[in-house]
């Protein structure tokens, strides 16, 4: 039969048969699982995709692919009529017949059908042993193809009694055949008596016949009767199941239909009756509503969960148009903001809203579930487990966590590869696992979830983990790296070395893999869509790899920061935090080692990139710009241009130096050279750009934005830090596609592009890697200087005589406003802020100190979290950041809303309680928020810290929280009081003189006395690695010490259950 | 329009522009559009003839500076330069150009071959040379002149 020259109906035809396909396949797993015990509702389920298949492929003439659903279908058939076990071997059939049909869909049209006849062979070799009358015409069809079907058992039937048919017809009669299962016992007659009393009581039998003429058993009695009930009321009248009851409707009162199928399919009957008998008297229209109206209660089921098919083409262009919105809302937030226009002030939040609804809105049809792919791992572990005589059991968790198309798809490949190395490589065979006292099966899991505004998907295995030491050895006999560079390495560092081209640690060279080549392309593709990739590998107990990918691609927040006259946009994926340096600190902090710039941050060396060296765009500023030479490169030219309009504090003063761009380098090297203290570049470099004069200028702090790339951090010097925002990502164009420094482009408010850098391509670029610093050289010396007990500080003031401070772990976020945008409802103070009411508090509501300078146009809003919600407290200047290591005075200036006092740059500096000051304006909000004074029952409460300032602190909202506090210095004072006193729950510091917090939580724990007594750690050190080791010395929660209401829901928490 | 049997399959129109000393001729099949005075976008770290990005409606333009390309000295930015948006591939490129003069009616009968040299520029940059009335138009070659630079 030719092609249908439909393309439409083609496509639309194989993509439903792609989605039977893809349900087929977890569907005949899961049948196997269940073995002999089968689920008769999943049998069906795949029988009538197989069915769907079949029928379409009929109607369209693909004939390989009917034929193979239909020896498929009839496969399927015999295990519903549970005459055939789905073993292994059948499961395996059928599913290489799935595959098999998906290739020959997937075929161009007009191609070299494939050779089916190997699954066909496999699928009828199982079929072959009884072929019975149930599934007579599939199977005789299967097994001779090309042979036209034969018709339905009780053709003979409808042929001898075509008269009456007609004649009942006439009376408006349906007409039905009832098929009588007689297996029980074959000496019956053709219906049971009381069977056929019921039937004539309210229709006509017109004929029966007994099964076909084989002997085997069962045979079905098939009884043509002629009725005024419909099929359901039949159904139930005659009490036999629903595939047992036919009707025979007219146009295929002739040749019937597959007789044991339901009839659910639109497709099915139109196309079995085409293909056998072409004769044009036979419409292949689809069969009446009455028909589908049979099944539909199964149809409805099925209903709830389906999809719709959206052309990806379509998508995209609304993804395209919400992005022209974003921006143009960017466009008219500007213009609001600079006109002070009130009138718009309504307008431009509606306009906000709509376009961040209607983002939100196409964003969600591009989201996919997690699961379709990790689905296929079924198949594919089962296969490779098979295949490699291993027992792994797959466990799959989070396939509802939903990302954008494109990153599932970009995942796909990739998630492939690894579970295949898990599989391969990972799990050992059950007679080594069982050697090395594991379970024989092995376990890979697969996990997405949510975290932090990305996804994370895990792939974690319990196998034999990385060989690291033959990893080293691999990569030292490829010799890409030096010696001394391998052996300096750490762990992680090593297992990330497997990501080289080229290397792999498989002893052979297996089919599976092995080959070398795969982890350097896994890599490749995931940081291709914003994915980034951690191992981490423990000899014997497994390997856990972790990818971490944003949600989507298309809209991305970001930070703009600007580099000269340039705008930059960097994902805020990507960063880590902002350090600002000033002026005078710059020296200290900032240092050159081997050529490489670092920052001292907390206690480690950070690595610095400059981002205009990173860029070639810094030394412009030495350029005498009245040179014209021949050489001269035409970004000079533009340079001159941009020097322009800068101040040109810096360029003045060197325009009489010599005009080249070398003779510039030298004299910035003469001019660190003249001081020998101010060596550190990057201090020039951003100052320079800057315009200004750097000995005098303020500005001449250095903003460092940290960003990650994987484990490892970075800092990019930039000029400035201009705003966050949500950007759209263009593409570059061709040329500029290949530059590994840009990710892509913007368009901002103003209409001008700014890059978005690609902060692993500059990390790359400027061969920065993490044996590049010799960071950890320093670690112990750096970290000895830091005091634990220090406190990053953020000062503000409202009037140039008082400093106030706030404890900067406590801030989410400071924005600068403009005075008119705090708007005054219901006697409060608020201002809009990110699609929601921010409410304002000033310092001096709550305590004696300077009201807000009144003069100034704009001011700072410190942003903090309080419980669900955010406050923010307004002042007039921020002034610094800083770490105090000094004592903290919790006595001398302790009044609602200061916690204390302490000195700062020779200034008395009162330190702010945030939440001293929403409790004393909104009181309501601290009974909102159940951390009110009668929280606590009286429980007690044990304080371990060392440092009086905070014990006095800690002890104070504990008490305040309703529970009796006792205080220590240190871990044995802990012990001491522990055993005197009845304690419920232990707050230690870390860093304490003789016996620090570890310790003394891990003696806690060693006491079956104390064993299930909550600790928790306060500490102003925050980092992972300080987490992890106190987790690990049994902390039960890892908490900031001046954060009141995390301490205090924490210990509720504890202590209510 | 006067015109001998055929003609008009042989014609094509050229729109003509300055690069340099160079006079410059483009099928005006290839030409989308002309812009004056839109800001350019600095890339750094990009091929030397790549000027920068420019932002043509929502689409990022790469922008090719001709001179550059030509190996002339480039134009300074404040000269008041023309962009030419041509099609190539599936994307939109920019080329820098001093300015566009106007548009002619060529017969492809009066197109030359190009020297191998047309005054220090590459030969394969252009499709041939067109005689004007006073001077001389070299015809550019698109896809040579864009494609070249993948390597």
């Amino acid at each position: 039969m030719a092609f249908i020259d439909d393309d439409e109906t083609l496509q639309s035809f194989k993509d439903e048969s792609h989605e039977h396909l893809d349900g087929i396949e977890n569907d005949l797993l899961a049948i196997e699982e269940a073995g002999a015990d089968i689920d008769l509702e999943l049998v069906n389920k795949v029988f009538r995709a197989m069915h769907s298949i079949k029928g379409g492929a009929g109607f369209l003439g693909l004939n390989a692919v009917k034929t193979l659903a239909h020896a498929a279908e009839n496969l399927l058939n015999k295990i519903r009529n549970k005459e055939l076990v789905p073993t292994t071997p059948v499961i395996s059939s059928l599913l290489d017949a799935a595959d098999l049909v998906n290739r020959l869909l997937n075929q161009p049209k007009g191609a070299v059908e494939l050779d089916i006849s190997g699954p066909l062979a496999a699928l009828n070799s199982i079929l072959a042993p009884g072929p019975d009358q149930t599934a007579a015409p599939g199977v005789s069809n299967a097994a001779k193809p090309g042979t036209p079907g034969e018709p339905a058992p009780w053709q003979a039937l409808l042929a001898a009694h075509s008269a009456e048919i007609a004649d009942s017809r006439m009376g408006g009669l349906g007409i039905f055949v009832l098929e009588y299962d007689r297996s029980a016992d074959a000496e019956q007659p053709d219906l049971p008596a009381a069977s056929k009393t019921t039937l004539e009581s309210i229709g006509q039998i017109i004929g029966s016949q007994t099964g076909g003429s084989s002997a085997s058993s069962p045979q079905p009695a098939y009884v043509l009767y002629s009725t005024m009930m419909d099929r359901d009321m039949l159904v139930s009248f005659a009490g036999l199941p629903q595939e047992m009851v036919h009707e025979i409707l007219e146009e295929q009162a002739e040749p019937a239909s597959a007789p044991p199928v339901p009839a659910v399919d639109p497709h099915p009957i139109p196309a079995l009756a085409a293909e056998q008998s072409p004769s044009p008297a036979l419409p292949a229209a689809p069969p009446p509503p009455k028909n589908v109206a049979a099944d539909s209660s199964e149809q409805a089921k099925a209903g709830t969960d389906s999809s719709l098919r959206v052309n990806i083409r379509i998508l995209d262009n609304l993804m395209t148009l919400a992005g022209e919105l974003v921006l143009t809302r960017n466009q008219f937030l500007q213009i609001v903001h600079s006109s002070h226009l009130q009138i718009f002030d309504a307008v431009s939040q509606r306009f906000d809203l709509v376009t961040s609804e209607l983002q939100e809105a196409i964003m969600s049809t591009r989201m996919q579930p997690v699961g379709n792919i990790f689905n296929k791992f079924k198949r594919v572990v089962r296969d490779l487990a098979h295949k490699l005589g291993k027992e792994i059991d797959l466990v799959l968790e989070g396939g509802e966590v939903e990302m954008d198309k494109t990153i599932i798809e970009a995942l796909n490949d990739p998630l492939t590869h690894l579970v295949r190395n898990s599989v391969d490589h990972g799990i050992e065979t059950p007679d080594k696992r069982t050697a090395a006292g594991k379970t024989p099966c092995g376990t890979l899991q697969l996990k997405a979830f949510h975290e932090g505004g990305q996804v994370i998907i895990e792939i974690i295995d319990d196998g034999g983990g990385i060989d690291t030491a033959r990893i080293k050895e691999k990569v030292l006999s490829m010799g890409t790296h030096d010696k001394s560079v391998i052996e300096a390495m750490q762990e992680h560092e090593l297992l990330r070395l497997i990501f080289l081209p080229g290397l792999s640690t498989a002893k052979e060279v297996t089919e599976v893999s092995g080959r070398g080549v795969g982890m350097d392309v896994v890599h490749a593709n995931l940081s291709k869509v914003g994915g980034v990739f951690d191992i981490a590998s423990k000899p014997g107990k497994g390997t856990t790899i972790t990818i971490k990918l944003p949600l989507t691609l298309a809209i991305i927040p970001s930070l703009i920061v600007s580099v000269g006259a340039e705008r930059y946009a960097i994902p805020q994926v990507n960063m880590v935090e902002l350090v600002r340096v000033p002026a005078s600190k710059v020296k200290e902090r900032i240092e050159r080692i081997d050529e490489a710039l670092v920052i001292r941050l907390r206690g480690r060396l950070l690595p610095l990139i400059s981002l205009a060296e990173a860029l070639g765009i810094e030394k412009r500023y030495y350029q005498d710009r009245k040179t014209k030479q021949l050489k001269v490169c035409r970004r000079q030219m533009i340079e001159d241009r941009r020097s322009l309009t800068l101040p040109s504090g810096a360029d003045s003063g060197n325009l009489t130096s010599a005009g080249s761009g070398v003779a510039a380098i030298t004299e910035v090297n003469q001019e660190n050279h003249e001081n020998p203290d101010r060596r550190t570049s990057p201090q020039s470099a951003v100052n320079i750009v800057d315009g200004t004069d750097r000995r005098t200028s303020p500005q001449s702090a250095v903003n460092i934005v940290v960003v990650s790339v994987g484990k490892f951090h970075y800092g990019l010097i930039v000029d400035k830090l201009l705003d966050s925002e949500e950007i759209v990502v263009k593409p570059l164009g061709s040329h500029l596609r290949q530059s590994q420094l840009y990710a892509g482009a913007t368009i901002q408010g103003d209409g001008r592009v700014a890059l978005i850098l690609d902060v692993v391509g500059i990390s790359k670029f400027m061969n920065l890697s993490s044996g590049s610093v010799r960071v950890r050289d320093r670690g112990p010396q750096e970290t000895a200087r830091i005091n634990p007990d220090a406190q990053t500080l953020l000062l503000v003031r409202n009037s140039p005589k008082e400093q106030l401070a706030i404890p900067l772990n406590l801030i989410s976020r400071i924005e600068e406003i403009q005075r008119d945008q705090v708007e005054l409802t219901g006697g409060r103070r608020n201002m809009q802020y990110r699609g929601s009411t921010l409410p304002l508090f000033s310092i001096n509501e709550a305590a004696a100190v300077a009201p807000l300078q009144e003069d100034n146009s704009n001011l700072y809003v410190v942003v903090f979290p309080f419980g669900e919600r955010e406050a923010g407290i307004m002042v007039s200047e921020v002034i610094d950041i800083v770490t105090v290591t000094d004592a903290l005075d919790g006595i001398t200036h302790k009044q609602p809303g200061i916690m204390g006092s302490v000195i700062i740059m020779k200034k008395i500096t009162m330190l702010v309680d945030l939440f001293g000051i929403v409790a004393t304006v909104m009181p309501e909000w601290i009974s909102q928020t159940s951390l009110g004074t009668d929280s606590g029952q009286g429980q007690h409460i044990l304080v371990v810290e060392d440092s009086p300032f905070f014990n006095r602190q800690i002890c104070g909202f504990v008490s305040e929280a309703g529970y009796k506090a006792f205080s220590a210095t240190d871990g044995i004072e802990g012990l001491a009081l522990l055993e005197r006193e009845k304690i419920d729950l232990i707050l230690t510091d870390i860093e304490m003189p003789n016996m620090d917090g570890l310790e003394f939580t891990a003696r806690v724990r060693a006491d079956a006395r104390w064993q299930g007594l909550p600790v928790i750690a306060v500490t102003s050190l925050s980092g992972d690695a300080a987490e992890k080791r106190g987790l690990k010395a049994g902390v039960n929660e890892y908490l900031v010490k001046l954060d009141r209401e995390k301490v205090i829901q924490t210990i509720n928490r504890y202590l209510k259950h | 329009m006067q015109s001998s049997p055929g003609a008009n399959a042989t014609k094509c129109k050229l729109a003509l522009f300055e690069s340099g000393h160079l006079l410059c001729g483009l099928d005006i099949i290839h030409v989308q559009e002309i812009n004056k005075n839109i800001a350019v976008t600095v890339v750094h770290r990009v091929p030397e003839y790549v000027r920068g990005v420019i932002n043509l409606r929502g689409e990022i333009v790469t922008v090719v500076d001709l001179r550059t390309k030509f190996g002339f000295a480039p134009l300074s930015l404040e000269a008041e330069a023309e962009i030419v948006i041509v099609r190539f591939g599936d994307e939109n490129i920019g080329l820098l150009v001093d300015s566009v003069s106007d548009v002619v009616l060529a017969d492809e009968k009066d197109i030359e071959p190009t020297p191998p040299n047309l005054a220090g520029v590459p030969g394969h940059f252009f499709k041939g040379i067109y005689k004007l009335e006073q001077s001389l138009v070299a015809i550019l070659n698109i896809e040579e002149l864009l494609a070249r630079e993948f390597e």
